[in-house]
């Protein structure tokens, strides 16, 4: 009953914020080891999130508020960060500010032609690199992140920045992190093309030296090639390689892969090949799977979909004896179930079942989900909470914005063959829509006195009429009006 | 007959143009430059394009006559249109000089609407006037009064 304390409280703090749309959820799980519950406010501009919970014996109070600012798509407060790129994987919970940006550099757009392909007048695009930021400062520790709640146990001290640049098919990454006596400092390259991808990473990674590569060649749609490998030097030395192949052919497809590891003086290879078939509902896989001398695994996995429903059958084959597992479900937008039984040899205990059931119901604007599990040593685990969505009715102001200031001016005329003014032409200058007014005119105003790409969709014109563009230029400057000609289809 | 057509002709024109607002209606300067901005609100649930252009007018009965811009008044808008998202507000900034005082100045953001039944494209205008007087106070009071529109109280 502890979990259901902080709910009054959520009740309390929700019903007094001034918000379109409230999420709340509750919770507890023995799975995941803690109880609680999250209000949730979907604010115009923002969203304010607040939540309470037991977790591993702590209490914890959570609230986090998500905004714009200046373009930078801004955290405060209890915030779950992932870092990936090129084979680094990193993740924390934080109790901070965090902050993430992405700027995309314009290419000289107006030396470009127009394209053949697209909507009239339309230049397609002009982006030449992009650069995003990523970076947050604050405590970080364990971090309770579950349906229902959202907090963070502050232990230590962190902070740390992503950068990355991407230009045609190049992307460059660099990623340092402290945190809790740790260091991160890795650094990244990939390369895509159509038919290949090669991607790097080295360096630190929770103060471990390691290094990374991999690399995908697809010839055709249907076969690939692609091998992989990774060393870590600290505390131990240790590297692993892979090697493997896929192939697709209408209802057949098959892989195999081999794999090497050696840490600690130790090696060991993994073999694996799996061949399947989709016929229609029924789509069955088999795998062989290979380790060392002695392990070798035969899987065999039938499903067969239905609509709604999904069934799965699937035999392993081991020289210590045989498993089985079956399981169904049922998914709808309203209710879904789902029930799986496997028998699992364990050693020293023979045959052992395993029991999952799981159900999920919405009624309305509330849904509700409980899941249980009976492990092979007989205990049950379980999971269960529900959502709740409510409309407070309140109405919420719209965007709001402000005409552009800038020192330079860029005018033009939107007229008819016989020179008489067009109301409602649409004029896309330098990514800005602007419209002609009753006189044809149109302007707006520019910080910098470059000169810009010019283009005239006649799809967006406010008049209903089907326009042409007899004359339309595609570039233009401060101090050089620009004059456009359309007709009616 | 012709007047029930026309109140049902404009009852169709107003439906579509219903929640629009411009907001202040008026506003004063005291010196020959002037600046200053208007907000218009898309109180509907679709876009609207809006569109502005600025005339000089001189206050009379009914709103007064509207003109072209006089020579002597030098007007920079920083945007003459916009495209504005439902419920959603634009303020158009704009920057008025005057070489003759008093000057008035009226922008007047143009919203097409929609339009009937018969195709016919229906605009509505909404207005802001800019009254630009040596002295800041009064100077629209005093301006109307002048040009006879409301009454000075008499001695």
């Amino acid at each position: 009953m502890k979990w259901l304390l902080p709910l009054p409280v959520l009740l309390l703090v929700a019903a007094s914020a001034n918000c379109q749309t409230l999420m709340l959820n509750g919770g507890a799980s023995s799975l995941l080891q803690g109880s609680g519950g999250r209000a949730t406010m979907y604010l115009p501009n923002s969203t304010l999130s607040t939540s309470v919970g037991y977790h591993d014996g702590h209490f914890l109070v959570g609230a986090s508020d998500t905004f714009l600012i200046d373009g930078f798509k801004t955290t405060v407060g209890d915030a779950m960060l992932g870092f990936s790129f090129d084979g680094v994987g990193l993740g924390l919970s934080l109790k901070g500010v965090s902050a993430t940006r992405v700027w995309k550099e314009q290419n000289d757009c107006a030396r470009l032609k127009p394209t053949r392909s697209g909507p009239m007048g339309y230049l397609g695009t002009c982006h030449k690199g992009t650069t995003s930021v990523t970076a947050f400062v604050g405590a970080t520790g364990v971090g309770f992140f579950s349906p229902f709640v959202s907090t963070t146990r502050a232990q230590h001290i962190g902070s740390g920045v992503l950068l990355q640049y991407s230009v045609k098919n190049l992307v460059l990454s660099s990623l340092d992190v402290v945190e809790g006596g740790k260091h991160t400092l890795a650094q990244g390259t990939s390369y895509s093309s159509r038919s290949i991808r090669l991607a790097g990473s080295g360096g630190l990674l929770n103060s471990q030296k390691y290094f990374s590569g991999s690399a995908v060649f697809q010839p055709i749609r249907a076969w690939s090639l692609y091998t992989a490998h990774q060393s870590y030097f600290l505390p131990y030395a240790a590297k692993s390689n892979s090697v493997g192949t896929s192939l697709t052919v209408g209802r057949f497809n098959g892989s195999a892969t081999l794999n090497e590891s050696a840490s600690l003086g130790r090696k060991i290879t993994g073999e694996n090949f799996g061949v399947g078939l989709h016929v229609g509902p029924v789509r069955e896989q088999s795998a062989y799977y290979k380790s060392g001398q002695s392990q070798t695994i035969l899987v065999h996995t039938i499903t067969e979909t239905m609509r709604h429903w999904t069934l799965t059958q699937a035999i392993n084959q081991s020289i210590k004896g045989n498993s089985y597992s079956f399981g169904g479900g049922y998914s709808s937008n309203k209710v879904s179930f789902f029930l799986t039984r496997s028998m699992q040899f364990i050693i020293g205990r023979g045959y052992q079942q395993e029991t999952g059931v799981g159900i999920s119901l919405r009624i309305h604007d509330t849904g509700m989900t409980a899941q249980t599990i009976t492990d092979q040593f007989g205990k049950t685990q379980y999971v269960a909470y529900i959502e709740s969505y409510v409309q407070t009715g309140l109405q919420t102001g719209g965007h709001e914005a402000r005409s552009r200031r800038g020192k330079f001016l860029l005018e033009g005329k939107c007229v008819l063959p016989d020179g008489s003014p067009v109301e409602g032409c649409a004029v896309v200058i330098d990514k800005e829509t602007v419209y002609s007014n009753s006189r044809g005119e149109f302007s707006i105003r520019m910080k910098k006195r470059n000169a810009v790409t010019v283009s005239v969709p006649v799809t967006d014109f406010a008049a209903p009429v089907d326009w042409n563009c007899l004359e339309c230029p595609t570039s233009t400057a401060p101090g050089e009006p620009v004059t456009i000609i359309v007709a009616r289809r | 007959m012709k007047a029930i057509r026309l109140v049902l002709f404009l009852m169709i024109c107003s439906y579509p143009a219903i929640g629009q607002q411009v907001s202040p209606l008026t506003n004063e300067c005291g010196s020959k430059k002037c600046s200053g901005e208007f907000t218009i609100t898309n109180l509907g649930l679709t876009p609207l394009v809006v569109t502005v252009i600025a005339e000089s007018f001189t206050p009379g009965p009914g709103g007064g006559i509207s003109r072209s811009l006089d020579l002597t008044t030098h007007v920079e808008l920083d945007a003459t249109s916009a495209r504005i998202s439902p419920m959603g507000t634009y303020s158009f900034a704009y920057r008025v000089r005057c070489d003759q005082l008093p000057c008035q100045v009226r922008f007047r953001p143009s919203i097409v609407a929609g339009k009937t039944s018969e195709g016919v494209q229906v605009r509505l205008v909404l207005g802001h006037a800019l009254y630009i007087c040596e002295r800041s106070k009064n100077c629209r009071m005093n301006t109307l009064k002048t040009a006879g529109v409301i009454q000075a109280k008499a001695k």
